[in-house]
């Protein structure tokens, strides 16, 4: 059986996906985070709202680009893992 | 007084300590971040461990480096080595703790410590302590090789090794105590000290990791 996946790592995710690919649209980022619309938007608010991404509306698409706080996050995320994964917790 | 080999033995446990506070504050980052109450069982444990370990090494300072049996050496004995042992095996109480409520939930966490209420104090509390620490040792192994089997990783190895180093070192303390060997008390030690580097081979990694 799958695991759920925590808010943190699907925020991870989402981050991940960003510093892989640079910039993203939201079609993209929903393939990539593997969510819905609506949870996918209230995910890229909250990001915001951190300081953690940069979303810009140029005409009517949404790009969206990881800033340098959402980078040391995700710097400090991948330790976290490793740490929890070193002693057997699920994130 | 001139110097031999085993005066060398305090600075491996220096290092030994910092490795266990560096872990320490890796799993303080890692719960501030994710608010995860594990994280915070994992750091109570490590931190008591590191400060049980630096009481001992207090007391391995002024035994090596005393010149004669005195009135400090008595107190420092019978107050250190007690308390260092009480917070190893609070410690690694602790730690069990974490494993036991990532696997089995709260029900299972509270029966772990009814269980170590029970035990009776008969025996020498040096001893018992002891016992009692590789009994937690142990239990503690078989969640770190569990953990290891599900997710084949170096970083999931090195708590199995580590903690394996911990129980090797206790027993061969339980044996010391019993046949008053010296030598076993010096092994033990650096057992108990190669373990401590595994943690910090696992905290260099966390830290170094891109």
């Amino acid at each position: 059986m799958k695991e759920r996946r925590s808010k943190l790592q699907i925020l991870a995710d989402i981050l991940e996906a960003l510093a892989e690919s640079g910039e993203m649209n939201i079609s993209q980022l929903l393939t990539a985070a593997n969510l819905s619309y609506d949870r996918l938007t209230r995910y890229l608010r909250e990001l915001e709202l951190n300081g953690m991404i940069y979303a810009e509306r140029r005409n009517s698409e949404v790009r969206v680009r990881l800033t340098v706080k959402g980078s040391s996050f995700l710097q400090e995320f991948r330790k976290i893992k490793k740490i929890a994964e070193a002693f057997g917790i699920s994130l | 007084m001139s110097l031999e080999p085993v005066h060398a033995l305090p600075i491996l446990d220096i290092v030994g300590i910092l490795s266990l506070i560096t872990l320490s504050f890796l799993l303080y980052k890692a719960y501030r971040v994710s608010l995860n109450k594990l994280f915070l069982s994992f750091l109570l444990g490590f931190a008591l461990l590191s400060v049980g370990e630096f009481g001992r090494l207090i007391l391995f300072i002024a035994i090596i480096f005393s010149r004669r049996p005195s009135f400090l050496l008595f107190f420092l004995n019978h107050s250190l080595a007690l308390f260092s042992q009480i917070l190893e095996v609070l410690g690694l109480l602790v730690i069990a703790l974490g494993y036991t409520l990532e696997v089995f939930g709260k029900g299972q966490a509270s029966a772990l410590i009814v269980a170590f209420q029970e035990r009776r104090f008969l025996m020498n509390p040096f001893l018992l302590g002891n016992v009692l620490s590789a009994s937690l040792l142990v239990y503690i192994c078989l969640n770190a090789f569990s953990v290891y089997v599900k997710n084949k990783r170096s970083t999931t190895l090195a708590p199995l090794i580590a903690f394996s180093l911990l129980l090797l070192s206790n027993i061969l303390s339980v044996v010391a105590f019993a046949t008053r060997e010296e030598l076993i008390v010096i092994v033990s030690r650096l057992i108990y000290i190669a373990g401590l580097y595994v943690f910090l081979w696992l905290a260099l990694k966390v830290v170094k990791s891109p």
